[in-house]
C-alpha cells in the first residue's frame, strides 16, 4: 500500500518533470528524491531510433542478403508513416526489424521485416505518391492471442474470431495503415467435397482436430492476398510472366474465384475477386527471379507496363519494375552479390 | 588507462583505413556528445540535428585527426562546442537566449559523462523497464498510451517505470561507487 502510492506519486512528479516543471523534489522521501533525479536526467534521454537511423546515415550497413531462406514474392506495404507501421508490426506480430535504410529526410526508404519464417518489406512514400497498403494472411500458431494482441496494437476488427467451412480459424485486422492482416491457425483439414457441403449448409461442423499443424502444408507465416476485379486475368498474368502454377481453386457464387491459391518459385499468392467491403486492393510485391531481364520482358509480353527497365541498384541487385492490368507492382529481381 | 588509450587508437586507425569501422567509435562516444549537445540547446529536435553533425563532421575529417594522446573525445566535444556556436550565430537573430556555446570544462564533462553513463544503463535494463522508459522519456508518451501500445494496464507500466528507475539508481550508485 505504501509501496503503491510511492509509485503513483513518483508517477504525478514524472508527469511534472516531462512538463518542464520540477517542484516538489525537495519536499520528497530520500529514496522518491534519488529517483526523480535520475528521471531528471531522463528527460533529455536519446531516442534509440534516431542512434540507430544517424548510424546507418554515417555507416550504410553492409549490403546482405538479410535472411538465409530464400522468399521469391515478398509482399512490399508502401505507407505513410512506415516507422509507426514497423512499431505496429512488432508490437502486433512480434516481427523482427531485419534491416533499414532511412532517406536523407528521414523516412523510411526500405525496411524488411521477418515475421515467423517469412519476410514482409515496407518504405515509406515517396513525395507525390500515393500509399499502396495490402493484404496478408498470416499463419500463425495461436490465433486468439495475436488477434487480441494486433487489436492492442492498435488495429481494428474487420472480422471477428471464426472457426471458417474450409478448416481454419480466422479472424481479420486492419491497420491505422489500411493494411489488413487476415490471421489464422489451421485447425482441420477439409476435403473439397466436404467443403462444397458446409457452403451448402448440410457438412459437418467446422472442428479443431489436435493432429493437424497450425499452418496448412505448403504455407510460410506470410502469404499476400490479391483482392482483384478480374482474378482470371490476373491468374492468366500471374501464369504467363512468373509461371505461377494452381494450387487451388474453390469456385464461388456466379462462377466467380471465391479463393485461390498459386505457386511462384518457393512462395504461395493467394487471390479472390474483389467483391464488397473486399474490393479492389492493389499491392507492391519484390520478387526474386534468377533472370530479371528474361522475367521482365515475359511480364510486358503478358500484358504488364514497364515502370522501369532493369538496372544495377546501389544496394546489390538487378532490379527492374512492371505494372499489371490491376495495377499491381512487380520488382523484378535478380541479386548480384 | 594505458589499454583504454591504446585501444582507441586502434579504433581511429582502423576506421582512418576503413570507414565502415566508425561504427565503433560511434556506439563509443554517441551517448556523451548527445547528453553535451541536449544540455546546451535544451530541445529534442535541435539537439538530434546537431548531434548528427558532429558525427558527420567527425567522420569528413576523420583522416584529419592526428593521435598526439588526446582523448578522441575531447575532439568530437570541440567539433560539437562549434556546432553549437555556429547555431546560436545563426538563431541568434530570431531568438533572444543566452549562448554559451564553449567547450564544456572539466566539471560540466563529469555532469555530461554520467548522464552518458546514465543512458547506456538505459540499454542494459530488462526488455520490458527499458521499453517502458524509452516510450515515457525518449519518446514523451503517457502511461495511458504506453498501457494501451503494450497491453498492459496502467498500474503495470507505473509499477515498470518504477522497478525501471529503481534498477537504474541502483547501477548508478555502483558506478560511481
Amino acid at each position: 500500500m505504501a509501496e503503491q502510492n510511492l509509485i503513483d506519486r513518483l508517477d504525478a512528479a514524472i508527469d511534472a518533470i516531462l512538463a518542464g516543471r520540477r517542484e516538489g523534489l525537495a519536499a520528497a522521501e530520500p529514496e522518491l528524491a534519488a529517483m526523480l533525479v535520475i528521471a531528471g536526467d531522463l528527460r533529455d534521454l536519446p531516442d534509440p531510433d534516431f542512434k540507430a537511423r544517424l548510424k546507418a546515415e554515417l555507416v550504410p550497413p553492409a549490403v546482405e542478403v538479410p535472411m538465409s531462406a530464400v522468399q521469391t514474392v515478398i509482399p512490399y506495404l508502401v505507407v505513410d508513416g512506415a516507422a509507426e507501421l514497423i512499431r505496429f508490426v512488432k508490437d502486433a506480430f512480434g516481427a523482427d526489424e531485419r534491416f533499414k535504410v532511412h532517406r536523407p529526410d528521414g523516412t523510411v526508404m526500405h525496411a524488411e521485416m521477418s515475421i515467423g519464417d517469412s519476410k514482409v518489406e515496407l518504405a515509406d512514400i515517396r513525395e507525390g505518391m500515393h500509399p499502396f497498403p495490402g493484404a496478408i494472411h498470416l499463419y500463425v500458431p495461436d490465433v486468439d492471442a495475436l488477434y487480441e494482441r494486433a487489436l492492442r496494437a492498435g488495429a481494428t476488427s474487420i472480422g471477428p474470431l471464426t472457426d471458417q467451412p474450409y478448416g481454419d480459424r480466422e479472424g481479420s485486422v486492419k491497420d491505422a495503415f489500411g493494411n489488413h492482416w487476415y490471421i489464422a491457425t489451421h485447425q482441420e483439414n477439409v476435403s473439397e467435397e466436404e467443403l462444397m457441403l458446409r457452403f451448402a449448409g448440410k457438412g459437418t461442423k467446422p472442428r479443431r482436430d489436435p493432429s493437424v499443424a497450425p499452418l496448412p502444408e505448403g504455407f510460410g507465416a506470410v502469404t499476400p492476398y490479391l483482392h482483384v476485379a478480374g482474378a482470371e486475368r490476373q491468374i492468366d498474368f500471374l501464369s504467363r510472366a512468373f509461371g505461377a502454377t494452381e494450387v487451388e481453386r474453390t469456385p464461388g457464387p456466379e462462377g466467380r474465384i471465391m479463393h485461390a491459391t498459386f505457386r511462384v518459385g518457393d512462395s504461395l499468392v493467394e487471390l479472390s475477386e474483389a467483391h464488397g467491403q473486399w474490393g479492389p486492393m492493389p499491392m507492391h510485391f519484390h520478387l526474386y527471379v534468377d533472370d530479371a531481364d528474361a522475367v521482365y520482358a515475359r511480364a510486358l509480353r503478358a500484358g504488364a507496363t514497364s515502370i522501369f527497365a532493369p538496372a544495377a541498384m546501389p544496394y546489390g541487385e538487378y532490379m527492374g519494375g512492371v505494372r499489371d492490368a490491376a495495377s499491381n507492382e512487380w520488382y523484378i529481381a535478380t541479386r548480384s552479390s | 588507462m594505458e589499454t583504454a588509450l591504446t585501444e582507441e587508437r586502434d579504433r581511429i586507425e582502423a576506421a582512418q583505413r576503413d570507414p565502415a569501422r566508425f561504427a565503433d567509435l560511434y556506439e563509443l562516444h554517441f551517448d556523451r556528445i548527445y547528453a553535451f549537445v541536449v544540455s546546451r540547446v535544451r530541445d529534442r529536435s535541435e539537439a538530434q540535428d546537431l548531434t548528427s553533425e558532429v558525427f558527420h563532421q567527425a567522420l569528413a575529417n576523420l583522416k584529419k585527426f592526428e593521435w598526439r594522446g588526446i582523448p578522441f573525445a575531447a575532439w568530437l566535444y570541440r567539433i560539437a562546442a562549434n556546432a553549437i556556436a555556429d547555431h546560436f550565430q545563426r538563431s541568434a537573430r530570431e531568438r533572444d537566449r543566452p549562448v554559451d556555446a564553449a567547450e564544456p570544462a572539466s566539471e560540466e564533462i563529469e555532469r555530461i559523462e554520467q548522464r552518458a553513463t546514465l543512458f547506456r544503463l538505459v540499454e542494459s535494463l530488462p526488455q520490458d523497464q527499458r521499453r517502458v522508459l524509452v516510450m515515457r522519456f525518449a519518446e514523451e508518451r503517457s502511461i495511458r498510451d504506453i498501457a494501451h501500445l503494450l497491453g498492459r494496464s496502467e498500474g503495470a507500466v507505473k509499477q515498470l517505470q518504477w522497478r525501471g528507475l529503481q534498477t537504474l539508481r541502483g547501477r548508478v550508485g555502483q558506478n560511481h561507487g
